[in-house]
């Protein structure tokens, strides 16, 4: 049980105002005072009621006002009074501002135990209704216009003597858009009194106050965190009140309206900053952040509203970014064929298999020739170094041991279809896939199979080792757990296309991706899927795991990022081509390559283009990186050194 | 016949020398653990009603000769709102989970590809409970918390929305495996909130997130291996807002056998003053290796 967690929250709803007992407490037609004659109901809220009214002392005008009605739920005369007192303290203080956005306040009184405030009557539509009308983002310059004129009313409440006024509730449904553009702020906190005895807070108004509010501070600054608040449902149209508290960080306002300029993202958040020494200090402060950015990015305000500056400048032709590729690349080297092979590091060589026929070993400083090895057929595997040998698959059907020195051959393993598998190593087994529908398990010693297991389709994935299992896919759909010491099969996971993508292992879970379009998460005892993610198209990249984020490629041409634990996309980034390379992580970055041609560098946590370098043919090849160096095959014929 | 006569065939090949060492075998039996559950809801010593309601469902599954995988699917709801609809939510809830969630289990080792993810099916048990509530609501605050708990093997998948909590015990500790949903918490993790201005803020119990409330629920989800966990506790926020976690861990390693902790437990929440209805779902595990 819990009695004062009732947190739903009724805003001001047009609707029939009903008292306690059910009926409406002010029936249109009835006289207040004599003189405010009821017409129609504007909006009911949790503590108060606004009346449409007619002021009948101007008997040859119509004179319109809005009759605010609070009901005094307290039952103890005393308290009564103070609320009484303070109220008439705080109507007071408003009926002595003059300012265009604030509504001006003509009378306040009781009658029958209910107290009333006469203010100016606003004809027009709330941002929050605006909102509701329409389904397109607003046009940054017509916010941005908004923004201005909402720091000019704080500003103004702000600097009022002796006390600044705090109006502790900005938020689109207090902000009234007449129909000559001006702007209003309604619901001046008069009815705030009166909630202070109610248990429970109604949560949904929650979404627009700063995180110091909830320790009893309010300050100036809290009104800047509130029209953070108040812009960034503007701009996303996403209501903070349905988020989670304080999560506007999360949800930077061009990750949901990309055609926001960054400045004014920049000012949006930090309005929005959760320690006050890091928001804005005043709105003027603000004002001025928005006026220079209405300069620096040439905003043309003047169809909305007032024109707060006019380019004096002409704009200056953006500077293109530098074409800094020619000082990424710190060498490539030509092969005869295509490059689809992923290079490995050993030993300062960069090893890589090319369509050529042969394993090369490069040179990783300077990408000069140090051997190859033929084999019958093309490589589109790539190798797997242990010690001093380094084992490769070829599409001749044979798993080649090579010495990692001089290319020598140690031994070859026959299978009976091409492999386009790559190799892994552990305790003194290599362990690969082939067309032929096995998985074998070689002594990487001696080129003897240990066994093989037998599968329901060509093995294209390359496996994944922990101490007792190796995790494949396989051309049958299925994902496989085959016990390392004899080859058996301990669970098989269904999916609905072949399994090309190699899994990958972490925090207790086993990602690969499907020709189906899912990316998948396996419970690793069982295989189970705990999670699954849908892309566009065919998953073949395999995912790489870093610091609970999964990243992985698909054939609908972006690179996914996704939490682990939850498969939740976090961003992802579009490409031109397929993305069937497998990204890489280091120094914070994600590596990976695309048919469009491109390598591509983004940052990990944002998804950010750091930098991209074009080759010339696609990039199915995964990069590897070593001391700073992205190695990575292109169908250009070459092996590319990148700087990171 | 076939089928008989492949059964009993024997191998092709023997195997040649396997280079693995023995720790390395997978010894069938003792990978998975026995459990022990226990199950107690009290009203406490205030509230005239109890508005919790808990679901404690175990078994054993398996396939062939593989080891028996148990497997528990354990939640419980904390029901709130106004008049009499606080049990009636906590109520729908646990139904809808029981009704939806365990007959969509996976039953066999590897998933068919017509069967839906563990996060999925949690997931959805829970959306099911948020609509079949918001189809019986007369008043808006009608609502209810829920954690389920889905035990296969030795790891353990959650989905829950609001501030009753599942927590392991190891020989580190007692580890929260749940986020409250709740206001403070989130003030917590903006650094704006102490522990100790959490546990005594006038708003502690505002929730910004139950089943039943607002029309679109974001369930969280999350999992955990228990790899030297002792037990898994799922309780309502009548045990861990009263009951230090250091003295729900003391009582969870002194008192042998699940059910006569859970009644421990409710007395030491009952004894710190038994503020608010008490819900706990105890299961012990041995993971005998």
């Amino acid at each position: 049980m819990r009695p004062d967690t009732n947190v739903i929250h009724r805003d001001i709803t047009p609707g029939i105002p009903t008292d306690e007992t059910g009926s409406l407490s002010l029936q249109i037609g009835s006289l207040l005072q004599d003189r405010y004659e009821i017409i129609d109901v504007l909006g009911i809220g949790g503590m108060s009621t606004v009346y449409l009214a007619r002021d009948r002392r101007f008997a040859r005008a119509t004179k319109y006002c809005a009759v605010k009605e609070m009901s005094d739920q307290a039952r103890d005369p005393g308290t009564r009074r103070l609320h009484f007192s303070t109220f008439e303290r705080e109507a007071n203080v408003l009926a002595s501002l003059n300012h265009p956005a604030i509504p001006k306040v003509y009378d306040f009184f009781t009658e029958n135990y209910r107290i009333y405030l006469v203010m100016e009557y606003i004809r027009g539509k709330n941002l929050e209704q605006l909102l509701k009308e329409t389904n397109a983002f607003f046009p940054q310059e017509q916010v941005i216009d908004w923004a201005i004129r909402l720091c000019d009313v704080l500003i103004y409440l702000h600097s009022q003597e002796p006390n600044p006024i705090v109006f502790r509730d900005m938020k689109p449904a207090n902000v009234m858009l007449t129909e000559g553009q001006r702007l209003v702020l309604i619901d001046f906190g008069i009815a705030r009194v009166f909630q202070a005895g109610i248990k429970g807070t109604m949560i949904g108004t929650e979404g627009y106050s700063p995180p110091e509010q909830y320790k009893g501070l309010v300050t100036p600054a809290a009104d800047v965190y509130a029209l953070g608040a108040t812009l960034h449902h503007l701009l996303t149209r996403r209501d903070p009140r349905l988020e989670t508290p304080f999560t506007f960080h999360e949800r930077p306002p061009r990750s949901i309206n990309p055609a926001i300029s960054p400045e004014l993202e920049a000012c949006v958040m930090k309005a929005l900053a959760y320690d006050l020494e890091d928001r804005y200090h005043s709105a003027a402060e603000m004002k001025m952040a928005l006026l220079e950015l209405v300069q620096t990015s040439h905003l043309d305000l003047s169809r909305y509203g007032r024109d707060w500056a006019t380019p004096t400048t002409p704009a200056p032709v953006p500077e293109p970014r530098p074409a800094a590729e020619s000082d990424r690349l710190l060498w490539k080297f030509a092969c005869e064929e295509e490059v689809r092979s992923s290079p490995t590091v050993a030993e300062g060589q960069v090893l890589v298999g090319c369509y050529d026929h042969n394993l090369y070993a490069l040179d990783a400083r300077e990408g000069k020739f140090r051997w190859k090895f033929p084999t019958e057929a093309g490589i589109s595997a790539s190798p797997c170094v242990e010690r001093d040998m380094v084992f490769i698959g070829s599409e001749d059907g044979n798993l080649y041991a090579v010495h990692l020195r001089d290319g020598r051959s140690m031994w070859t393993f026959r299978t009976m279809g091409p492999i386009r598998s790559s190799p892994r190593t552990t305790q003194n087994l290599v362990i690969v896939g082939s067309d032929d529908y096995h998985l074998y398990a070689v002594d990487s010693r001696w080129g003897r199979q240990v066994w093989k297991s037998r599968l329901w389709g060509r093995i294209r994935s390359t496996p994944f080792l922990d101490d007792t299992v190796a995790y494949v896919g396989c051309d049958d759909n299925h994902v496989y757990a085959i016990n390392l010491n004899a080859g058996d099969v301990r669970w098989r996971a269904a999916t609905q296309n072949r399994v090309i993508s190699s899994p990958t292992c972490a925090e207790g879970l086993v990602f690969v991706g499907s020709g189906d379009r899912h990316v998948y998460a396996l419970d690793p005892e069982t295989g189970w899927a705990v999670w699954r993610y849908r892309t566009k198209h065919q998953v073949n990249s395999s995912p790489a795991y870093s610091e609970g984020r999964l990243y992985v490629g698909s054939v609908d041409g972006a690179l996914y990022c996704l939490e682990a634990r939850t498969g939740r996309l976090l961003w992802s980034y579009e490409t031109e081509g397929q993305v069937t390379s497998s990204p890489r992580l280091a120094e914070g970055l994600v590596f990976f390559g695309s048919t469009d041609g491109y390598v591509y560098a983004l940052e990990a946590s944002t998804g950010k283009l750091r930098w991209r370098f074009k080759t010339g043919g696609p990039v199915p090849s995964s990069p590897c990186i070593h001391d700073g160096v992205v190695y990575i095959g292109s169908m250009d014929h070459h092996v590319y050194a990148l700087k990171t | 016949m076939r089928f008989w006569k492949r059964r009993s065939r024997q191998p092709e090949e023997q195997p040649p020398e396997i280079p693995v060492s023995q720790e390395e075998v997978v010894r069938p039996g003792g990978r998975f653990p026995i459990l022990d559950v226990g199950a107690l809801s009290h009203v406490g010593r205030v509230r005239t009603r109890n508005e919790d309601r808990f679901l404690a469902l175990h078994t054993v599954t398996g396939s062939g000769d593989a080891e028996l995988l148990p497997l528990g699917l354990f939640a419980v709801a904390d029901g709130m709102g106004g008049h009499s609809e606080g049990d009636l939510a906590s109520e729908i809830a646990i139904h809808a989970i029981a009704t939806h969630a365990w007959p969509a289990l996976p039953t066999r080792f590897g998933s068919p590809s017509t069967e839906r993810p563990i996060q999925e099916v949690l997931t959805e048990a829970v959306l099911q409970a948020h609509h079949e509530i918001r189809n019986r609501q007369t008043d808006q605050d009608m609502g209810t918390t829920v954690t389920i708990a889905l035990l296969v093997g030795t790891a353990v998948y959650l989905a829950h929305v609001g501030d009753t909590r599942a927590y392991i015990l190891d020989p580190t500790g007692l580890h929260v495996l749940t986020r409250d949903h709740s206001l403070v918490t989130r003030l917590h993790e903006l650094g704006q909130l102490s522990a100790a201005e959490m546990a005594h803020h006038p708003q502690r119990n505002v929730l910004y997130r139950a089943v039943g409330q607002s029309d679109e629920l974001e369930v969280e989800t999350c999992y955990r291996r228990l790899t030297g966990a002792s037990h898994l506790l799922l309780c309502s926020d009548g045990l861990w807002g009263l009951v230090p976690e250091a003295e729900i861990a003391r009582i969870l390693r002194t008192i042998a056998g699940a059910q006569a902790a859970c009644a421990a437990l409710v007395a030491a929440a009952n004894a710190a003053g038994g503020e608010d209805n008490i819900t706990v779902i105890l299961v012990a595990f041995n993971l005998s290796q």
